[in-house]
């Protein structure tokens, strides 16, 4: 038992450093999530994996990444990013995203694509809400 | 090889040679199917872990990588059948050590790799120690008695993931993990929506349209419902108390896998198949309830 309890706190410790992890999938739930998904200019969403070879939870973890970078820099945290600082995150994930399409082989799409984010909320009454805004295209 | 007496204490598992020649195939097969054709990632725009250390970026070269991913296949196959493992498993574990890393370097940290990888650094260890000393013999193809040491190891590393996942639940929601189980329906919304968004396959089924707010209107059913899960990967730890123990308990995170599978649309292949090599060990039962029926040995 004691090498399960010193092994575990060390997980804890360390944290997410590969291949370490102290798997916090569904650690804690709040009423107010996002999620997000690339599409066409017209706004008809394209299937993420099979044209840019990433799934869209690896392009939020990746957009939320980056973005918490740049906010960190002013000493602020996500929720208090500006709609410019997300879209300046957002054009340089659907550079990455176009980059990492081409150099799997896979054809990407000649004109502007869309990174859109969708926030869900569920309010007291147990109703869910659900509101679609564009962060950026490029 | 019997199940003997149950108690409440760590116990090494005498495993037969057969049995550990049948955990290691289907292991190297697991590490093997989870090593990528190819990878695209040229960069390591946020590093982590070994990303820290190493620039892991030469793995997209596509010769390179035709060349390491070659002998990966050669290595996991001598380590299937015990030769060398310090050497063959040390190279595979390595390589796809490094992979994991580059992809978890490019800004998104994702969950399907990290415990092969632990188990399968855990073994090396294991190998490690019981060959120090020992003859070459031993070194070139590790005894029964090493390889059941090591096996436990494996187990060892798959109960303190899950353990930490549980501790993990508890600190993250500061103990009020049940409590916030109903804003679990956003979850559901969201994880269908990224499939959808994935492949555009239509998510149309009941557990996409209509289950989510049927949860979010039915907060203590969800909660009845989803914190045995929480129960069981904290008690994960009494897998390494025998082998009824552990079938019982991998048997159970089976289930939760299966369900969350069911309700989410979210698979854990790699942990469920570390599950049924390590903690189930579906052979060992079929033998054991083969050799039964022929030698009518009264139940133990």
């Amino acid at each position: 038992m004691w090498r399960v309890t010193m092994l575990t706190v060390a997980f804890l410790l360390i944290g997410e450093q590969f291949p370490f992890s102290y798997f916090p999938m569904y650690s804690s739930f709040d009423p107010r999530t996002e999620y997000y998904f690339v599409a066409d200019e017209s706004g008809n969403p394209l299937a993420c994996v099979e044209v840019f070879g990433t799934s869209t939870a690896n392009v939020k973890k990746m957009y939320r990444t980056r973005l918490r970078e740049l906010i960190s820099k002013r000493g602020a945290k996500e929720a208090d990013a500006t709609l410019i600082e997300r879209e300046v995150i957002g054009r340089e994930m659907l550079v990455y995203l176009r980059g990492l399409g081409e150099r799997s082989g896979r054809e990407m799409p000649d004109d502007t694509i869309l990174l859109k984010r969708v926030v869900v909320e569920r309010i007291d009454s147990g109703e869910i809400k659900r509101s679609e805004s564009t962060v950026a295209e490029g | 090889m019997r199940c003997g007496p149950f108690s409440f204490q760590e116990k090494v598992v005498d495993h037969a040679g057969w049995e550990t020649l049948v955990m290691r195939i289907v292991f190297a097969w697991l590490m093997w199917s989870m090593l990528p054709v190819s990878v695209a990632y040229s960069s390591q725009p946020v590093p982590n872990g070994l990303g820290y250390l190493v620039d892991l970026t030469f793995l997209s070269d596509a010769d390179s990588y035709m060349t390491l991913r070659m002998g990966f296949g050669v290595a996991v196959v001598l380590f299937a059948v015990g030769v060398l493992p310090l050497i063959t498993l040390g190279f595979s574990s390595a390589l796809l050590i490094m992979v994991g890393a580059l992809e978890n370097s490019q800004g998104a940290i994702g969950h399907h790799l990290q415990l092969t990888c632990l188990v399968a650094g855990a073994m090396w260890i294991g190998y490690w120690k019981r060959g120090s000393g020992a003859l070459m013999r031993h070194w070139l193809f590790p005894s029964a008695t090493a390889q059941s040491g090591v096996m436990h190891l494996a187990k060892l590393m798959i109960a303190v993931s899950y353990v930490t996942s549980a501790c993990v639940k508890l600190i993250a929601s500061s103990g009020g993990w049940i409590a916030q189980l109903p804003d679990i329906s956003l979850q559901l919304i969201k994880t269908h929506a990224n499939v959808y968004y994935d492949t555009l396959w239509p998510q149309t089924g009941w557990m996409a349209t209509d289950l989510p707010y049927w949860l979010a209107e039915h907060p203590w059913i969800t909660r009845i419902f989803f914190s045995p899960g929480l129960f069981l990967e904290l008690l994960a730890f009494a897998a390494l108390w025998g082998r009824r123990p552990a079938a019982l308990i991998g048997a159970g995170l089976l289930i939760m896998h299966y369900l969350i599978g069911i309700v989410m649309g979210l698979r854990f292949s790699a942990h469920e198949w570390l599950l049924l090599i390590f903690l189930i060990n579906i052979p060992y039962w079929i033998w054991r309830g083969c050799y039964k029926m022929w030698t009518r040995e009264p139940s133990v």
